[in-house]
């Protein structure tokens, strides 16, 4: 009998037929979502006339990300249902006895996923397009981002479908094929953000974190997801500039080639994906139906996300010995491995067979472990060469008191202000010096510095170090040594510089979302933002001792006295060294309270003490020239003193306002079995003060009171914190030496 | 014709079918007899295409079977687990079979239903395990194949309806030159269905000749020598069940071959009466299968 080609036709027709049909769900789901979110930002009662185009709202941007996840979700969801056939002993018994060939069922299910992904991309933009020609205008810049994001939304739902369907081909049972999908989805978001978690916590030095360093302004310092984010097909519209709307003023966002690429790229890779679907069905045995762990290729890799997953998170809760803990990053992900591939064969013989695969997982744990904890091999710990630094900047262990005014930004654990631009040769120096002193002890210690340069090629290069030593920790307060800390307390306390003011107007005014925009936002920026406000020093407040009692200062002297007290404050100010500032050998005699700027312009203190010793003789003489003095509030005033923490690790401490008050940042946590809590000034920082010990002798009360520094900063000392409390009922907090207690 | 060349399928490293051949002519029916577990699927599912054999072939008409869509479309393969999409009817599943096979006949189809008394309208899963049954075979039969691969076919069907399906293949071979592949267990469902019967035993096939030639071909013999005889002389005769009582001697002897070479040694013994007598296909299953029985009564013992 002649078999002719008609009845294999006839049935890859009427399988064509029914896949038309079958497939349709999930990319129609997918439509609907995004035209009902889509309807949504398109309220025509109060609609903003402010937009030429929209798509998607400004204030949207979070949304059209989250749908590349969802477009690829159901995609996989279509790719897993197209070929649930095959993962069932019944429906792979009828299908695969008929007259279809193997590839003829792969070409139907993909041609027709294909054509009903092709729709739920393209017509939500159409519908946009339709009502921005109602409601708006139609214009060559909508009709680009309805091709970009129709383009970025198929190839999002094309890889779904994609690795939904290899997975499926080549594994036995369903919920093991959408388990493995959604692991290959998943893997790198997981590993991009786990990643940064991960290098934050084993590479010294890497500022890069889970989330952005100098988040505020751009990303400064980049996470290493930043970096990465175009290696994941599920987010790197995060990396490209939101085009979907125009407003009537401005211009819209344009993409760079390399958007464009990235779209094009991720969609290659899912084509190349799909052209291997009809090769592993053609290799595939029929009798793996419905058996879990039947391609040991796909089990090995979504286990080995897993024991890569493992590493990361093992990685965060390394606080124990190095070598403990470089074990255990080790070992764990090893277990993870042999765990899930034992519960996946439940087969002695297989589980032999895996201890190899476990001894590969262990071995590149190991490679991973040790490249990170070196710092790559050294790379995270190398200073840089001082010939190609264009400008440094550091942001010390302890910053009060450093009296920088540069942008205040936040960083990875603690609010740290970043000192510079300093461009001077000698500052450079003397920025790599304290980077060689913080390297050198790094792992003896419990402070964090962070240093940023600009390179002349036009790169940044920066490092954000923790467990730094004790005398890195005191090297990096030598930044008060520098030509730029000089000329910055020049510019608080005397005149404004109008060159300093005219060099940062050079910076070139950049249209937001280019490249240049986002190099020029970030870091120095800032800075030419807040000396724009023209700050000045405004009012001088002289404080007492306790800051019980004050005058202001322009009150008592005239605008030339006032000049002659900035400039002769600025020079003693000027001429303190380091130990002298951060722990001061005496008490202080004023309190010099200063504001700064605008009311709490860019989060940063607006009013700051600087306390004002004996050895500040310029100063201590004007102020007594011209009577200013007060009756401080005495020992005998003070009713008890509480002990707050006999042996701080870690803090600093400076005195801000009334005694009345008795608000104090402590910028410490203090640990302690038996406290009596009670919130500071500062809510946010959720600080307690713990008190560890009561004392109401006479003597004891008068020595604490006449020894205790209203600023004092990290050094290493054993003192305490101490509360004096008056008879009033107020109270004060300040700090005692270990040498006075 | 449905040529099955030294077939062997391993799962891993399990054998499921050792070397295994056999033809089926057109118009023939052929049953595939073991026990559960034997390799009957396994070599059904080879036989149509699913499953790629590690060595061997199966030929459909000269053409290989695995992956071989075109020539697939003449075949029909009734699994032992049967499939209907979830919630479809009888109808609905006719209409599948339809748009997959082009000679599926529609009107064919309705008469089978009647003959089975099912309604078109009914819901499939509302079906006892029988009636699914017969609505595959009322599918198989609708699709007009040149092959058929039915496996456990008549498992859950009432006697009258196994005896109407019977007829059906039957008068379907008849008319349509189909060659039929039967697996089953159970011998008396297959003894006056089949003309030719294939054994496999132990991963292999251990007989394979026509329904006609069982008796010719295998016999029980029963012998009153006039003096005994030792048993080393039976030992290398192609005998089974081999029991020697004083001077009678009682053995089985299964296939053409071995009868040849075993009655050219009877021959030279000393007998007093000899009687050959004809096996029943059950008779020489039971046979084939001797080295897999138990001592049943050990069990509890």
């Amino acid at each position: 009998m002649i078999y002719s080609k008609s009845s294999a036709d006839y049935a890859a027709k009427y399988d064509l037929k029914r896949c038309f049909k079958s497939v349709l769900f999930f990319p129609l789901l997918a439509c609907g979502l995004f035209l009902l979110s889509l309807f949504s930002t398109w309220d025509t009662n109060n609609l903003d006339k402010e937009y030429v185009y929209k798509i998607f709202s400004h204030d949207t941007y979070e949304t059209y990300i989250i749908y590349q996840y969802i477009y690829a979700a159901f995609g996989a969801l279509t790719g897993l249902f197209s070929f649930r056939f095959l993962t069932s002993v019944k429906m792979s018994n009828v299908y695969l006895s008929m007259g279809i060939s193997r590839k003829q069922l792969v070409k139907n299910r993909i041609i027709s996923s294909a054509f009903y992904m092709v729709l739920a991309s393209i017509i939500p933009f159409i519908v946009a397009i339709i009502l921005n020609s109602i409601y708006l205008t139609v214009e060559t810049g909508l009709i680009k981002a309805s091709v970009f994001y129709a383009l970025v939304y198929f190839g999002d739902m094309l890889l779904g479908f994609a690795v939904a369907s290899l997975f499926t081909v080549s594994v036995g049972n369903f919920i093991e094929s959408g388990v493995c999908s959604l692991t290959a989805l998943l893997a790198p978001t997981a590993v991009i953000y786990l990643m940064g978690y991960t290098i934050s916590n084993l590479v010294n030095g890497a500022a890069l974190s889970d989330y952005e360093m100098f988040y505020e302004f751009g990303g400064f310092c980049r996470t290493f997801a930043s970096y990465t984010r175009r290696l994941n097909p599920l987010e790197y519209l995060n990396s490209t500039p939101h085009i979907g709307y125009k407003y009537v003023e401005g211009e819209a966002y344009n993409l760079s080639g390399f958007d464009y690429l990235t779209v094009i790229v991720w969609l290659l890779v899912a084509v190349g994906i799909l052209c291997l679907v009809p090769k592993l069905m053609e290799k595939r045995k029929a009798e793996i139906a419905g058996a879990l762990g039947a391609n040991k290729s796909a089990v090995n890799f979504t286990v080995f996300v897993y024991a890569l997953i493992s590493f990361m998170l093992v990685s965060g809760f390394v606080t124990v010995d190095k070598w403990i803990a470089v074990a255990l990053c080790i070992i764990i992900p090893a277990m993870v491995f042999i765990g899930i591939t034992a519960l996946v064969y439940r087969n002695k013989k297989e589980f032999i067979k895996n201890l190899k695969g476990t001894a590969v997982v262990a071995c590149v744990m190991a490679v991973f472990t040790v490249t990170l904890s070196t710092g790559v091999f050294g790379y995270f710990t190398k200073t840089p060469d001082p010939e190609k630094i264009e400008y440094a900047g550091i942001c010390p262990a302890s910053y009060e008191f450093i009296f920088a005014d540069s942008c205040y930004e936040r960083t990875i654990r603690e609010s740290t202000k970043v000192y510079g631009p300093m461009t001077d040769k000698d500052d450079i120096n003397t920025i790599l010096s304290i980077h060689q002193t913080v390297v050198d002890g790094l792992g003896k210690g419990d402070d964090s510095v962070c240093f940023v340069y600009k390179m002349k090629n036009g790169k940044y290069i920066s490092r954000f170090y923790r467990n730094v030593s004790l005398e890195g920790a005191k090297a990096s307060l030598n930044v008060v040594n520098t030509k730029w800390y000089d000329g910055l307390l020049k510019d608080s306390f005397t005149d404004w510089d109008f060159d300093y003011d005219k060099e940062w107007e050079k910076i070139p005014e950049v249209t937001p979302g280019t490249t240049q925009y986002e190099e020029t936002e970030i870091g120095w920026k800032c800075d030419y933002i807040y000396y724009k406000e023209k700050y000045n020093l405004g009012e001088i407040y002289v404080y007492g001792k306790t800051l019980n009692e004050s005058v202001i200062l322009s009150e008592k002297v005239s605008s030339e006295e006032m000049k002659e007290f900035r400039t002769v404050f600025a020079q003693e100010l000027f001429a303190l060294t380091p130990d002298e500032i951060f722990s001061p050998e005496e008490k202080a005699m004023y309190h010099i309270r200063v504001r700064l700027g605008e009311e709490e312009s860019y989060g940063g203190p607006s009013m700051q003490n600087i306390p004002v010793y004996k050895s500040m003789k310029k100063t201590v003489e004007f102020l007594t020239r011209h009577n200013i003095s007060f009756d401080s509030l005495a020992a005998e005033d003070v009713v008890e003193v509480r002990l707050l923490t006999p042996k701080p690790t870690f803090a600093s401490i400076n005195m801000r306002s009334e005694k009345s008050t008795a608000i104090s940042y402590l910028s410490a946590e203090f640990m302690q079995e038996h406290y009596v809590s009670r919130e500071t000034y500062y809510s946010d920082y959720g600080h307690t003060i713990l008190i560890q010990e009561i004392i109401k002798d006479k003597k004891l009360i008068e020595k604490y009171f006449n020894s205790y520094r209203s600023y004092y900063s990290y050094s290493g000392d054993n003192g305490a914190f101490v509360m004096f409390v008056f008879k009033d009922g107020s109270d004060l907090v300040a700090y005692i030496p270990e040498k006075e207690l | 014709m449905i040529e099955v060349k030294s077939v062997t399928k391993k799962f891993g490293d399990f054998t499921a079918v050792d070397g295994i051949s056999f033809t089926v002519e057109n118009s023939s029916i052929y049953g595939l007899i073991g026990y559960n577990g034997a390799g009957k699927t396994t070599l059904l599912k080879t036989a149509s295409g699913m499953y790629r054999p590690d060595s061997g072939k199966v030929l459909l008409d000269g053409e290989n079977a695995y992956d071989n869509n075109e020539i697939r479309t003449r075949l029909f393969y009734i699994p032992d687990e049967m499939y209907f999409m979830s919630n479809s009817t009888v109808e609905g599943m006719a209409k599948f079979y339809n748009g997959m096979y082009k000679s599926f006949d529609m009107k064919l189809f309705e008469r089978i239903l009647s003959i089975f008394c099912l309604d078109k309208k009914a819901k499939l899963r509302s079906f006892s395990k029988g009636m699914k049954r017969q609505a595959e075979i009322a599918f198989a039969l609708a699709s007009r194949p040149k092959f058929m691969l039915l496996d456990e076919v008549f498992d859950g069907l009432d006697p009258q309806k196994k005896e109407i399906c019977k007829t059906l293949f039957l008068e379907y071979m008849a008319e349509s030159e189909c060659s039929v592949i039967i697996s089953s267990h159970s011998l008396s469902e297959l003894a006056n269905l089949c003309d030719h019967i294939g054994l496999i035993n132990g991963k292999k096939m251990s007989l394979d000749c026509s329904i006609d030639d069982i008796p010719h071909n295998n016999k029980k013999y029963r012998l009153l020598l006039s003096q005994p005889v030792k048993k080393e002389v039976f030992e290398n005769l192609p005998i089974k069940n081999l029991e020697i009582k004083g001077n009678a001697v009682f053995f089985t002897v299964i296939g053409e071959e071995n009868l040849e070479k075993v009655r050219k040694t009877v021959a030279l013994l000393p007998i007093a009466s000899m009687d050959e007598i004809p096996m029943t296909l059950e008779e020489v299953f039971l046979s084939e299968m001797e080295d897999k029985s138990y001592d049943l009564q050990q069990i509890f013992g």
